[in-house]
């Protein structure tokens, strides 16, 4: 073989093993595991852990509140849309890492008449339903059907 | 002109000897790079191969979590905008859940809000509806029509985010979400162009894309997407398309279901029951 063609070749060899060597060491170990992509991506996208528990952790301990909410219209409505999310409470339940909500703002953010909302959903306008008395003082909390 | 090139071809014999000398260096300067540089290569492909395969054996000590199965489900939402009463919750459960910042105002999923005046539609959001929404506008008499539609990562089919991704940071998953690998974006924001719903940003905090990930942490734990468990009305709902009598399959065969931008061809999994034609 002539020496200009042999050295081609080994320069071209040279370039193809360095761009080899290259690849296997930029590209993660799991690429292409289950399509263009890191495949260990998958498991940390699962790994971590909810701030808003299942809906039926809270009558594990709050047993009243619970058979009173489930007795209401609002049976499929979760604690934790009011109370916000309840994993750091679940660990360590204290009143301080739970929400205690403004009464009237939650219940007016849904309820407040609003024009875009169904027509079948119960809304009210506020002057006009209590003239600015809070809710809770006619309404139950956790069972707003029942009033005092 | 001529004149030089015929000197310069003329060769006398010290500048033979020159030349011959001159190519024996260079010939041997280079095959002692090549060689050089061919022991160079072997090392450093040898290095990681090394480094590599520690891993690979500390990997296989380590106490890992069995295998899960990512093909087992297809997961899609649906959306039923004549439950919708435009209250926020979903915007809030997402941010709390998913650590999306809350101000910039960046949204994971949002909430629409559409008024028609006549042929006039007027489109607001404020805030993504995190603090729900204002009272309709002064026009509220001449108001023809007007719903709620929240919005979200629409887990495309063909998704143009992960089309356009660079270095596969953002892949669609064997079950059907849309992801993005934190650690291999390189934060260059195509996948952000590249959406056709507007639902990708730039997380502040991060530097990389960030999107909904159908609560991909969640759902993979047996539980709904915070938007979805903290819907009072039920108006949004997750399910798997591949069970057949699955709640998804079965709302999705009694309504009028469309997609947003079908001319797209991105194929959604998210549907919409009850949008006007405003919305698509």
């Amino acid at each position: 073989m002539p020496p200009q063609v042999s050295r081609l070749i080994y320069i071209f060899a040279t370039i193809v093993l360095a761009f080899v060597a290259t690849r296997w060491w930029l590209q993660p170990d799991s690429f292409g595991q289950y399509g263009h992509y890191r495949g260990k991506a998958l498991p940390a996208a699962v790994a971590h852990d909810p701030s808003y528990v299942p809906k039926t952790s809270c009558a594990d301990c709050h047993e009243d509140e619970a058979a009173e909410h489930a007795a209401g219209p609002h049976r499929k409505v979760s604690c934790q849309i009011c109370h916000g999310p309840g994993a750091t409470h679940i660990e360590d339940p204290q009143t301080t890492n739970i929400r205690k909500p403004d009464v009237a703002a939650a219940c007016l953010r849904c309820h407040e008449q609003r024009a875009a909302r169904p027509a079948r959903f119960p809304q009210i306008v506020e002057a006009d339903h209590a003239g600015g008395k809070a809710c809770n003082s006619c309404h139950t909390v956790h069972n707003p059907s029942e009033t005092e | 002109m001529n004149d030089r090139l015929y000197k310069l071809s003329r060769t006398s014999p010290e500048s033979t000897d020159l030349a011959q000398t001159a190519q024996e260096m260079a010939s041997t300067t280079r095959r002692d790079f090549l060689k050089t540089l061919g022991t160079a290569c072997v090392a450093i492909a040898i290095a990681p191969v090394a480094e590599k395969l520690s891993v690979a054996e500390a990997a296989k000590t380590e106490n890992t979590p069995a295998e899960r199965d990512w093909s087992k489900h297809k997961w899609g939402m649906a959306i039923d905008v004549e439950k919708c009463i435009g209250c926020g919750h979903c915007v809030v459960a997402c941010k709390e859940e998913n650590g999306v910042p809350k101000e910039p105002f960046y949204f994971r999923t949002w909430i629409e809000r559409y008024q028609q005046f006549g042929d006039e539609t007027v489109v607001d959001s404020p805030n993504g509806g995190y603090d729900g929404f204002p009272p309709e506008t002064e026009r509220a008499e001449r108001l023809d029509k007007a719903f709620f539609v929240p919005k979200l990562c629409n887990a495309c089919e063909h998704s143009p985010c992960v089309q356009v991704c660079p270095v596969g940071a953002t892949f669609e998953t064997p079950d059907g979400a849309v992801l993005v690998d934190p650690d291999y974006c390189i934060g260059c924001r195509y996948c952000i162009q590249a959406c056709p719903y507007g639902t990708r940003f730039l997380n502040p905090i991060t530097g990389v894309a960030d999107k909904c990930t159908l609560c991909y942490h969640r759902i993979h734990n047996g539980q709904q997407p915070a938007c979805v468990e903290n819907c009072p009305t039920g108006a949004r709902l997750f399910g798997d398309l591949k069970d057949q009598d699955g709640p998804l399959n079965q709302f999705l065969r009694e309504h009028k279901i469309h997609v947003l931008k079908p001319h797209l061809n991105t194929y959604p999994k998210v549907f919409y029951s009850g949008i006007d034609k405003e919305v698509r």
